[in-house]
């Protein structure tokens, strides 16, 4: 499989999960040919700590016959025209979310998948322990017919404290960038998780989309004039209320790695869900657990390379009930799709519908008012 | 003992999370024991007064809301769930939603509020009836109760000020 872009993106975690899977062989780093000197440093810099090759032209590394997948996890913003050569070239793609930043470029990519036959998968939450605890519970009718269901995802990262608070932020109808090194889309990169979980856990689309963006912790984000919060109130096929809550919350705002949790209500009960539980918590006489010290190629820790350089510790209070072992390796499971020819519960379809759905939200913050999809292309 | 409201009150005097932003709470209340809009307004009271915040939109989404075909009084009735989506005057949220289900135990099922400087979680325990509320319950106003009704008949938000001036 080939590996597009390298350091400083999610390439860093994914291109672990398919070499941990003996069914994959990673093949080389890889990007387009005309990518600033800076990702070319990165990605090279990657390939050589992964002992792969790097092939500077991404269509000459597509040529390759030996190359079944492509783990696509290219900025943002290229994201999308990349995903369609991949596709086109008759790769099966792994890509990094939301899958595009535009719904015109999210359709692109679905339609050359489907063109081109190949299957697709989004990273996501689906496959950790507690989103398969939740889909089971809902599809043994635990809780009845489901009424609403509310999710929270954040990341308790990042010195909190510096936004000026007091006014609401000035929302744009659409992001005018996603890419910065201080900064992300809060509402972006971890409301994709959110949506993508309630699309999956209750079946439904989204239909109405009202959103709220906010700058409540990151001086960061304010320069940069974008969210480090969100919340958005979804109405689903059915009349399914859904709600969530996502953003990155600062270092010390949780004692793991931030809340990311279920509240399922349906007409015969309700049920939460918890990435945390069960756990035992363990209070010992050691030094409590500090955050690192700000790395300014990373501030907000957004990447596994740059926490290391700065020795971020784990925080080991709460031990989660099934230990350290990893959470069920998504790539694998995409090469399970690939190898059975089914396709994937979280495709590129599904992750257009997400990205739809969080437009609609920036479009609704704009607005003040819901917005009703389909969103316009 | 005092209630979850004036700990968190309490908590929040003291700065230890900052200026509190963000506020997500799901209760839960047997069916037939208390209307889910009453509870739904006390909490929405809860949350105004620890985010020391003015609603600015009020977004309330009821699982199929007979609302438009029979009014408020069936509402009342038939309704399992409200959910309500607040942005306030200074930029803060909230999200509270209460939902009522045969022979459940009442009560806060879990509260998260942010500050910008930390946070307060409490869950999954069921407190003792009352223990949840203020000891001296806090009035509700009139206009919070007709945002969400408003809200509930429109299916979209409402600027919490055109409702005051309508009153």
């Amino acid at each position: 499989m080939l590996l597009v872009t390298g350091l400083r993106t999610h390439q860093e975690n994914y291109a672990l999960l398919f070499a941990a899977d003996p069914r994959c062989r990673l093949i080389a780093v890889t990007d387009e040919p005309d990518v600033p000197a800076q990702r070319a440093d990165w990605n090279r810099q990657f390939a050589s700590e992964m002992n792969l090759t790097y092939i500077p032209d991404l269509d000459e590394a597509l040529a390759r016959e030996d190359v079944d997948i492509v783990s696509v996890c290219a900025e943002h913003e290229r994201r999308g025209r990349v995903a369609v050569r991949c596709a086109q070239a008759g790769k099966h793609l792994y890509l990094d979310k939301p899958i595009t930043c535009s719904v015109s470029d999210a359709d692109a990519v679905v339609a050359a998948v489907e063109a081109a036959g190949v299957r697709s998968q989004m990273f996501s939450f689906i496959h950790t322990r507690w989103a398969q605890a939740a889909k089971q519970a809902v599809e043994s009718g635990a809780v009845g017919e489901l009424v609403a269901i509310h999710c929270d995802v954040m990341f308790a990262k990042g010195y909190a404290g510096t936004a000026p608070l007091g006014k609401p932020r000035k929302q744009y109808p659409h992001p005018k960038r996603f890419t910065f090194v201080a900064s992300k889309l809060e509402l972006w990169t971890t409301g994709v998780y959110a949506v993508s979980l309630i699309r999956w856990l209750t079946g439904a689309e989204v239909c109405t989309v009202f959103g709220v963006t906010a700058n409540y912790f990151f001086a960061e984000h304010v320069k940069n004039d974008v969210e480090d919060f969100g919340v958005l109130a979804l109405g689903l096929d059915g009349g399914i209320a859904a709600t969530v809550a996502c953003g990155r919350i600062g270092w010390t705002s949780h004692p793991a790695g931030g809340p990311n949790r279920l509240h399922i209500i349906g007409t015969e009960g309700s049920l939460a869900v918890d990435a945390h539980k069960p756990r035992v918590e363990v209070y010992a006489d050691e030094p409590p657990w500090t955050p690192p010290p700000v790395n300014p190629a990373d501030p907000m820790s957004f990447w596994r390379s740059t926490q290391e350089e700065v020795d971020t510790k784990p925080r080991e209070s709460w031990v989660p009930l099934h230990g350290k072992e990893e959470s069920p390796n998504d790539a694998s499971r995409f090469i399970d799709c690939i190898e059975s020819g089914r396709e994937s519960e979280m495709s590129a379809k599904d992750g257009a519908a997400v990205v739809e759905a969080l437009m609609a939200g920036y479009a609704s913050a704009a607005r003040g008012d819901i917005v009703t999809l389909p969103f316009p292309r | 003992m005092q209630s979850l409201y004036e700990t968190v009150k309490e908590i929040l005097d003291t700065g230890r999370v900052g200026v509190p932003v963000f506020v997500r709470c799901v209760a839960q209340i047997a069916t037939g024991s208390e209307s889910v809009e009453a509870v739904l307004a006390r909490m929405l009271t809860m949350a105004c007064s620890w985010l020391e915040a003015s609603p600015l939109r009020v977004y309330a989404q009821s699982y199929d809301s007979p609302l438009g075909k029979g009014g408020w009084g069936d509402l009342k009735d038939s309704s399992r769930q409200i959910t309500a989506t607040v942005h306030y005057v200074g930029g803060q949220t909230s999200i509270v939603s209460v939902n009522a289900v045969p022979g459940a135990d009442t009560g806060v099922r879990s509260l998260m509020l942010l500050g910008n400087k930390g946070a307060l979680y409490h869950d999954g325990e069921v407190l003792p009836p009352g223990l949840d509320i203020a000891a001296e319950p806090l009035p509700v106003p009139e206009w919070l109760v007709d945002a969400v009704e408003r809200s509930l008949r429109a299916s979209k938000p409402v600027v919490v000020e055109e409702v005051m001036d309508s009153e």
